[in-house]
């Protein structure tokens, strides 16, 4: 059993461990010595500390907003068909996928300066938690909301009839089901607060500084690598404890939990509090994630002469000004070949991780879950950088090739298709296999039938977001040296090097298309996993 | 005392439960019957506050349910998949609806003890519900369902998910347990054989409406119309076609001196009045012979080829038990003669 | 308990048999093996006999390198039998870092887009090869920053404050000098970059060194402390505050003097539509900071003659005129043609601040820190 986590150890190891330990080396030990003068300095300024404080409470209240956001947003999603439901469910994985730059243009637009909203929020605290509940909103919601929609309503309602009220019936009976599918979701998205770059930056201002935006200039700036290497380590330590309390709060929650099997059909709100509820919640979820959306595609529209297609037509037509003419199909066919070969690795690599954590339980397979975690949480300053110092030692030269790109994505979108996976494969029922066994179904049949749509359905919530965090450019890919084969979010970044209306329309144009495609993506992986798979 | 008047429950444009009305009394024991789809589980929901009406009203002794909310009408419900906590154990299962009463630690442990004793498990309290038997899950089910002491106890096909000789063994179990419960009681089931031993009395339902609600012996006897006399498993039932004294059948004529009531349509003959008669008026070949311990079971079909067949319900110790293919006559007691609506 | 399905595993583990090989055949494919770890040449692809098989050129450079193609490097390719490969590496710091890290094994032949403020630190390293290039001898001396020749001034910028137009007026005048800068009549009207993560931002910073100095009665420091006493609105990046905060052309803000480029309202009339006869926004000539990009060839390189010869190339005519349009920068060579936008609205900018290689290298991370301290 053990044996089949060698493909993802292995994995994880050449493209995470190694080059994160090569540059950790060279930055504290450049002269083969270790040499902490610099990183006990560092360590010591008291800068160092209220950057590690300040990185570490701006997640946390983070992750604490989105869950509040997600969580009612998850359980509409899951119990209850309306119209639009499924295309909310494939809205909210698009902002996951925009480059900060272009989010932070559309909460400018939205609380800034000259904002819609009236107010001016921007370079605050309030900016930063808003964009980070914008941006990973959609984890909660698909991971929460995908469990949440297979877990047996007719547990609740027995805890109602013996007498418990909903709020009881909730918290003593569906919470402690739901329980391993919030912290799941909930450690991603401190992770990703915790390493925020761009929403930091940009829509913080130069008053707020986190450890990563702290390893960015020491490394990608200054070329302090010992700074560097000191800081990346203090991340490390973090996370380390991160994952240590994520581990034990796990743990007790390997309960085999009652699911389905199938996806409980949602049925349409009945009664006015039910409608009320799910109108309250599908606002909120406009308000926080449609309104930076729709200020987008209002930029994306805006010309010269009122709104029209004008940023659209100049982006896909033939451009003279060839400084800044990334052509749009070439940028959307290589970001979607990326994403398929990201989701392609990412994929098996996930399933094996996913069924040595699911049935062997113990530390080393904990261990081995919270290992797998450690790239979402690392500096892609440090890891991008770890690349360019350790795989030139490689029989094949990968540093420079394109293969890199899903490589470095999938190195990121692994734990979620992990996260995903595990509490699907530790429900098959043992009894469902039995039954088809007895009823005459071969093994291999046996696994067509009941465990492969129970994976199937697991690695396509995966995937959908292995494809996301693929199409918005995650992980070091930005800090690596790239062959030409530029994708949508690098189109969007050239656009805006320059000033011009016409490149700043493109740009939001060009965003909205990454909008769109991801918005597909997102409705064929769901439509593939309620109709093809297991028919349900 | 549960009153249900003119009770209809949609989903959307359909219509699950039709304008149904019944009443259990205390002590009373009514069981539901029907075939899968016929809205038997939304009956139960709908009388456990799960389901909102779309007509009708529901009282218990005397006041209207419609403002109560479901936790707090102490109804027992027990499902078809029991739907246990898998978090909880045997005892955090049972001890549940104890919960939210305000009782010592002590007194729930005791109840919970008394309870699980009561449906055969004592001391499986700290057992994990995935370590349980298909019965074992069924009973700790139920004392869940007992545990608060609910003033009617509703179940909803308890027995299905069993296997058959499980299935009778805990039928005779449970009939006794309820006489000793004294407690309203609501049984739904698909299986007539449970319904006849269960209710006192038998409501059939038929695609969300009520057909009838009869004594369980007089429904057995006398079943109102053909669907329910189908729907008890007796298929004996043939267009009448009657003149002045003759039954005529597809297997045969019969002297039937009693005239039909005037809105008879067609004729039911009880398997079990049926007797093998070598000069009996009724005859054809036996097409199925199926022995059930005491009795056997012969089908016959008419002698000239294709037509319904007769189930003749016979004595297996009475003689020689006739074989596929063998022409045979019967005779019938006039008493197992029904004419039908 | 729930026990794993053998078939279940099985199908796994051959799945990721396949995604092994999968991925190790897109390597091989995509990449060249490295000659020194594995001792074994590329396998050559399969052409004609009489032409010998394109050599690769690698050309690492930052996300800003953009030329018109396919024409320019293909012009290239086509007369040296050669295949340009572009490495994009971040911005030109995040470049020069990368150069440095793989110093032992470098990533390209040669290296386009150091600038001044990053030269020393290249140059200290070691990573160039010297090398006079052909056409060199062309270049203005004020724009050959290294006697020894490691690498060749390729264009140029000014980094200048642009204002907006339609702010200003004849009765209430744009800035014309540094000093108008802290002056009340300009109060919380000015936004500029973060040096420590912007170019622009650390040009800007550069030229204030260079103009105000570091000791005597006012100092830069104070200047700065001054500029933040009158309400100067400091954020991340170039983008944010010309898009974000600034009030002229395309930006969206409300402030009406940005820290941006001399070549900026050429961008602003020519990426607008319809083009407009003025620009609308215009340049303040004083205070700018030069800044020049350099190209060099690596040391290590596997194609060092190929990459001498790409050297040359950038100064040919050719590329010295694609360059303007691309990058929005000066052509090093003098009187390469440039087009009417850029002569009628890119700003001439007379006696641009300078400050020499090594002492930016020498002291960037202290004038950094005191600028954090001076402006907060």
């Amino acid at each position: 059993m053990l044996a089949l986590a060698a493909l993802p150890l292995a994995f994880v190891g050449l493209f995470f461990v190694f080059p994160v330990a090569a540059i950790l080396v060279r930055g504290l030990a450049p002269n083969g010595v270790l040499d902490l003068a610099v990183p006990l300095q560092v360590l010591a300024r008291p800068q160092t500390r209220d950057i590690a404080w300040f990185t570490f409470w701006q997640a946390a209240l983070s992750t604490l907003l989105t869950l509040a956001v997600g969580l009612p947003g998850a359980y509409v999603l899951a119990r209850f068909n309306f119209p639009g439901r499924r295309l909310l469910n494939a809205l909210v994985l698009v902002p996951f996928v925009l480059p900060t730059v272009v989010v932070g243009s559309a909460f400018l637009a939205l609380i800034g300066p000259n904002g819609a909203l009236g107010v001016r929020l921007d370079h605050t605290i309030w900016a930063i938690l808003a964009a980070h509940v914008f941006y990973n909103c959609g984890v909660v919601l698909r991971v929460v909301g995908g469990v949440w929609s297979q877990l047996d309503p007719r547990t609740e309602e027995v805890a109602r009839v013996l007498g418990a009220s909903r709020w009881r019936a909730f918290r003593q009976v569906t919470w402690p089901l739901l329980r391993p599918a919030v912290v799941s979701a909930a450690s991603i998205v401190f992770l990703f607060c915790f390493t925020s770059f761009g929403v930091i930056l940009i829509l913080g201002g130069t008053a707020y500084a986190t450890i990563e935006v702290a390893i960015y200039r020491a490394a990608a700036v200054l070329l302090d690598l010992p700074a560097a290497a000191t800081l990346a380590l203090v991340q490390l330590v973090f996370l380390a404890v991160l994952l240590v309390v994520y581990s034990r709060l796990q743990a007790r929650a390997a309960v085999g939990q009652r699911l389905t099997g199938a996806r409980v059909a949602a049925r349409p709100p009945r009664g006015r509090n039910e409608w009320a509820i799910v109108g309250a919640t599908v606002a909120l979820l406009l308000i926080f994630l449609g309104l930076p959306i729709a200020a987008l595609v209002e930029r994306a529209l805006a010309g010269s002469s009122g709104y029209g297609l004008d940023n659209f037509s100049a982006l896909f037509g033939e451009s003279a000004r060839g400084a800044l003419f990334v052509a749009p199909v070439e940028a959307i066919s290589n970001s979607l070949f990326f994403a398929a070969a990201a989701t392609a690795i990412c994929l098996p690599l996930g399933l094996l991780a996913a069924a040595v954590i699911a049935y062997r339980r113990g530390a080393l397979a904990t261990a081995f879950d919270a290992l797998l975690m450690l790239p979402l949480g690392t500096s892609a300053v440090i890891v991008g950088f770890g690349f360019l110092v350790s795989l030139g030692q490689l029989p094949i030269d990968l540093r420079t090739s394109v293969v890199l790109i899903p490589i470095a994505h999938a190195l990121v979108a692994l734990p979620f298709v992990v996260r995903a996976t595990v509490p699907l494969l530790r429900s098959i029922d043992r009894r469902l296999r039995e039954a088809a066994a007895v009823l005459g179904a071969s093994p291999a049949r046996t696994w067509r039938m009941v465990d492969l749509p129970m994976v199937g359905r697991a690695l396509l919530v995966g995937g959908s977001f292995a494809f996301a965090v693929s199409l918005g450019e995650f992980g070091a890919t930005l800090f690596i040296a790239r062959p030409s084969a530029p994708t949508m979010p690098i189109a969007i970044f050239r656009l805006l090097s320059q000033p011009g209306t016409l490149a700043f329309g493109q740009a939001m144009a060009m965003a909205t298309v990454l909008m769109a495609v991801t918005a597909i993506a997102a409705l064929a992986f769901d439509r593939l996993r309620t109709t093809s798979v297991g028919g349900t | 005392m549960l009153r249900l008047e003119n009770v209809s429950v949609a989903y959307g444009a359909r219509p699950a439960l039709d304008g149904v009305s019944l009443e259990v009394g205390a002590g009373e024991r009514l069981a539901v019957l029907g075939p899968s789809g016929s809205g038997k589980s939304t009956l139960l929901r709908a009388i456990a506050g799960l389901e909102p009406l779309s007509g009708g009203r529901i009282d218990w002794d005397g006041q209207n349910l419609a403002g109560v909310p479901v936790h707090l009408r102490n109804f027992g419900l027990m499902f078809q998949d029991y739907a246990l906590f898998p978090h909880r154990d045997v005892a955090g299962n049972v001890a549940f609806g104890l919960e939210t009463r305000a009782a010592a630690p002590a007194q729930r442990r005791g109840r919970v003890a008394e309870v699980l004793t009561l449906v055969g498990l004592p001391g499986y309290g700290a057992r994990r519900i995935d370590q349980l038997s298909g019965g074992e899950q069924q009973r700790v089910a139920l004392a869940r369902a007992l545990a608060p002491t609910p003033r009617l106890l509703m179940l909803d096909e308890p027995l299905g998910a069993l296997d058959r000789g499980l299935r009778s063994r805990l039928l005779d179990e449970l009939t006794g347990l309820f006489a000793r419960l004294a407690l309203p009681l609501i049984y739904v089931t698909h299986d007539q054989e449970e319904a006849l031993a269960v209710g006192d009395r038998v409501a059939v339902l038929n695609q969300g409406r009520l057909e009838t609600v009869m004594a369980a012996r007089d429904l057995w006897l006398a079943p109102p119309n053909e669907f329910v006399a189908r729907f008890l498993g007796l298929t004996n039932v043939v267009p009448m076609e009657w003149t002045d004294g003759l039954l005529t059948t597809p297997w045969g004529s019969l002297e039937t001196p009693d005239s039909p009531p005037g809105q008879a349509t067609s004729v039911l003959i009880r398997p079990e009045a049926l007797a093998l008669d070598p000069i009996g008026p009724l005859a054809g070949v036996v097409s199925a012979v199926a022995f059930r311990g005491d009795t056997t079971t012969v089908l016959v079909r008419p002698a000239n080829g294709d037509g319904p067949r007769l189930e003749a319900r016979l004595r297996s110790v009475m003689g020689e038990l006739p074989e596929v293919g063998d022409s045979v006559r019967l005779n019938v007691d006039q008493a197992g003669v029904l004419f039908l609506p | 308990m729930n026990q794993p399905n053998r078939p279940l595993m099985l199908t796994i583990a051959a799945l990721a048999v396949v995604v092994v090989i999968v991925v190790g055949a897109l390597s091989g494919i995509f990449t060249t093996p490295n000659p020194d770890a594995a001792g074994t040449p590329s396998p050559a692809p399969s052409t004609p006999p009489t032409l010998p098989p394109p050599t690769q050129l690698t050309l690492l450079t930052h996300d800003s390198f953009a030329v018109t193609e396919p024409e320019i490097l293909g012009a290239f390719e086509s007369q040296n039998n050669a295949h340009v490969n572009v490495l994009r590496a971040g911005d030109a710091g995040a470049m020069v870092n990368q150069a440095i890290l793989t110093k032992d094994n470098p990533l390209a032949d040669v290296l386009y887009g150091v600038d001044n403020t990053f030269l020393s630190r290249a140059l200290d390293a070691g990573i160039f090869e010297p090398y006079h290039a052909t056409g060199v001898d062309a270049v203005p001396a004020a724009l050959r920053l290294d006697a020894r020749e490691r690498v060749t001034p390729i264009d140029y910028g000014d980094v200048c404050l642009n204002y907006d137009n339609e702010a200003y007026s004849d009765a209430n005048p744009p800035p014309q000098t540094l000093e108008d800068l802290i002056k009340p009549e300009y109060r919380g009207q000015l936004v500029v970059e973060d040096p420590g993560t912007s170019s622009p931002g650390l040009a800007f910073m550069l030229a204030t060194i260079a103009r105000f100095g570091e000791t005597g009665d006012y100092t830069w420091r104070d200047y700065w402390a001054d500029l933040r006493d009158n309400g100067v609105a400091i954020v991340s990046g170039w983008e944010e505050a010309y898009y974000g905060s600034f009030s002229g052309g395309s930006g969206e803000g409300d402030l009406p003097l940005v820290v941006s480029y001399a070549t900026s309202p050429v961008a602003e009339v020519v990426f607008a539509s319809p083009q407009p006869a003025e620009a609308p926004t215009g340049v303040m000539t004083d205070g700018c900071f030069r800044q020049v990009e350099f190209a060099g060839v690596l040391v290590g390189a596997k194609q060092p003659e190929l990459a001498k010869k790409f050297v040359d190339y950038m100064l040919a005519a050719g590329f010295q005129t694609d360059i303007p349009f691309n990058m929005f920068v000066f052509p090093a060579v003098p009187n390469t043609y440039l087009e009417p936008e850029f002569t009628d609205f890119a700003a001439n900018v007379p006696n641009p601040l300078t400050m020499a290689p090594g002492q930016i290298g020498a002291n960037r991370e202290r004038w950094l820190n005191e600028w954090q301290a001076a402006t907060h």
